[in-house]
């Protein structure tokens, strides 16, 4: 199966590549990338081909594309490859507006092809083992979930609002809330959210609070602080406790890790040894694509997470709850 | 000397004041169902049955730990000039009735203090120092969580587990601007009370507060992160043992290991503004203050909606 990669704007994806490229069954065919320096230098390292001209890397016989552009350019990408009839593994957020979520979602239906969003988090095993015990109902009913997931400020684009459309409440509440949809086949009733710039001179917000109700009446709170410091032994964490009638869990998806005292250095450093949940992903959106089956994480779930992120800067911005609106499909 | 008598919902209470200098203890009066089997058997003449008993003897300092509903009546049995009262935050359910004690207890002369073991834990006390030494630099977000099993009666989550962190949240951190919080109760299978809040504090200096309270697990747990744009620090005292034991039973370690405790270290202050005339460490209006945090939170609770304060007053 021949798998191009539009941008490696977004981190994510060296990691997608190497799974691909670790993948026996795949091809990383091409590569497309504004910046032709960095298109150029990723080509290389991966062994691919840097297409200058995205109109003929869609041309080609590849039969997917990995987006991982800025997050305002999603859109742009996911259109154009949609049209081309190529199936997408877009990078979270699916967008930064919620109708070109839905744009993007009904060009794809419309073309028929697979729109899968990259939430790796559900691919960590400890996530997934939460999974099955909170489904299995072994912590009772559940009645509260306090999760976090911080990070160290990421610079660059991230925090250019043109590209990324937000700052750390953009970044990192849709890892959550797509967490707990998933695990709680639950949907978000209201939401109260502050947000600041407290940590940085920066344009975008790098930390908040966000509060918020479940359909079922679940409490939750989401911390999406960039407020891990530069001396934290990591970029940052994923963790949720989660409260139920009969017991309380907490989960810490990068708790598996080694932990380095590193003089050379002079730094701490966590060195993760759990499953790459990266490659869980992709090969999943690879397992799809030759299946042609649905994708696990819908377009759909894309679009929800980002109403959640958008209610919440409204809710900042009027200092009062909103309830949510769900859009129509 | 001082001459205690102690109002104790518990024998624990009595087993603390024995560690205490300075201190005589005149009389012990239990609330209704505590075991006075458990109170040491050279202090078994001094149980008494009423507060009446009380005022009575001689008696200097009266140690009032039941909770904050049956407080303001306990209180204004005790109004006996020159009588000195301590309690443990909250004062009362609620801010306007904290502030109504006050002023009885200084219109008949009788000395109200209010206490809170986190301002005396050494770990807070550290954290606090950190804060004020701007080692942390501008602060952000701080994450602060405190858990015990649930009391099992008709108890308040937000004035037992809330207020004394609410204080320090003040105490630390400045005037709260702002609060939100939700709130929720179930029962378990068993029949048994489950309860969990989440709240989350706007100081006036813009820092965030995230609070969790939980009455959802089995021992007492608190823990805090705080964060600036000069670092962090967290704390955990689940982390914070410094013995652990395995197998061995009978080997019962306390919850701090300390030469002196938090508890200690607070009652050792009681005793010295009573005897120095200091002044407290927490003041009329900070325990005021505490309640009325708690107020809005509940406020907040019952609305769905932030509620906002200025200068500690709920608009």
């Amino acid at each position: 199966m021949k798998i191009a990669i539009i941008s490696f704007a977004h981190m994510h994806a060296l990691s997608y590549a190497s799974a691909l490229v670790n993948n026996p069954e795949t091809e990383l065919a091409g590569i497309w990338d504004e910046d032709q320096q960095r298109g150029h230098k990723m080509a290389e390292q991966f062994g691919s081909t840097y297409y200058a001209d995205l109109d003929q890397l869609l041309q080609s016989d590849i039969d997917a594309v990995i987006v991982c552009s800025e997050n305002v350019n999603h859109k742009k990408h996911v259109l154009k490859a949609a049209s081309y009839q190529k199936h997408i593994l877009c990078e979270k957020p699916i967008a930064t507006e919620i109708n070109d979520a839905i744009e993007m979602i009904n060009a794809c239906n419309e073309h028929d092809v697979i729109l899968q969003v990259a939430y790796p988090v559900r691919f960590a095993p400890s996530i997934q083992k939460v999974n099955e015990i909170i489904k299995a109902g072994k912590i009772g009913e559940i009645i509260a979930v306090n999760a976090t997931n911080h990070g160290q400020m990421p610079g660059g684009w991230f925090i250019e609002r043109e590209l990324s459309g937000g700052g750390s409440a953009t970044d990192h509440i849709v890892h959550i809330m797509d967490l707990l949809r998933w695990m709680l086949e639950d949907e978000v009733r209201n939401v109260y959210a502050e947000f600041d710039t407290r940590f940085y001179d920066i344009q975008v917000e790098d930390c908040g609070q966000v509060l918020l109700e479940l359909e079922s009446g679940v409490i939750v709170s989401i911390d999406p602080s960039w407020s891990r410091p530069q001396t934290y032994p990591t970029w940052g964490d994923v963790t949720m406790e989660v409260v139920g009638t009969e017991g309380t869990l907490s989960v810490d998806a990068f708790k598996q890790h080694n932990l380095f005292y590193n003089d050379k250095d002079g730094k701490v450093q966590q060195q993760p040894w759990s499953e790459d949940m990266d490659e869980g992903l992709v090969n999943d959106f690879i397992a799809c694509v030759k299946e042609g089956r649905k994708p696990f994480i819908t377009g759909e779930d894309g679009l929800r997470t980002l109403e959640v992120v958008k209610a919440a800067y409204q809710s900042d911005k009027q200092k009062e709850t909103v309830v949510l609106t769900r859009h129509q499909l | 000397m001082i001459n205690l008598a102690i109002i104790s919902e518990n024998h624990e209470r009595v087993h603390e004041w024995m560690k205490i200098e300075h201190v005589d203890i005149a009389a012990i009066l239990l609330t209704e169902g505590v075991d006075s089997n458990q109170i040491p058997k050279e202090l078994k003449h001094k149980l008494v049955h009423k507060p009446e008993d009380i005022l009575s003897m001689d008696v200097d300092l009266v140690d009032l730990c039941v909770p904050a509903q049956v407080k303001p009546d306990m209180i204004r049995q005790l109004y006996k000039e020159g009588l000195h009262i301590f309690t443990e935050t909250p004062l009362a359910t609620d801010a306007n009735l904290a502030a109504t004690l006050y002023k009885e207890c200084k219109d008949k002369m009788v000395g109200l203090y209010v206490g809170n073991t986190i301002r005396f834990s050494p770990e807070f006390l550290e954290a606090r120092k950190h804060v004020e030494n701007g080692q942390l630099g501008r602060t952000g977000v701080n994450r602060i969580s405190s858990k015990d099993k649930h009391p099992g009666d008709n108890a308040d989550i937000f004035l037992e587990l809330g207020a004394p962190v609410f204080d320090w949240l003040y105490w630390t951190f400045g005037e709260v601007e702002r609060v939100i919080a939700k709130q929720v109760q179930k029962q378990r299978k068993d029949g048994s009370p489950v309860e969990y809040a989440l709240i989350d504090l706007r100081h006036e200096d813009q820092t965030f507060s995230h609070v969790e309270l939980s009455w959802a697990g089995s021992e007492k747990q608190m823990s805090f992160e705080l964060t600036g744009n000069q670092g962090m620090l967290e704390n955990d005292s689940k982390n914070s043992q410094p013995i652990v034991v395995e197998g061995a039973a009978d080997i019962a370690l306390e919850e701090q290991i300390l030469g002196k405790t938090a508890i200690q270290r607070e009652l050792d202050h009681v005793v010295q503004v009573i005897k120095q005339s200091q002044k407290p460490i927490v003041t009329t209006e900070d325990a005021i203050k505490a309640v009325k945090i708690t107020d809005a939170v509940k406020k907040s609770v019952s609305t769905g909606q932030p509620v906002e304060l200025k200068e500690g007053v709920i608009l």
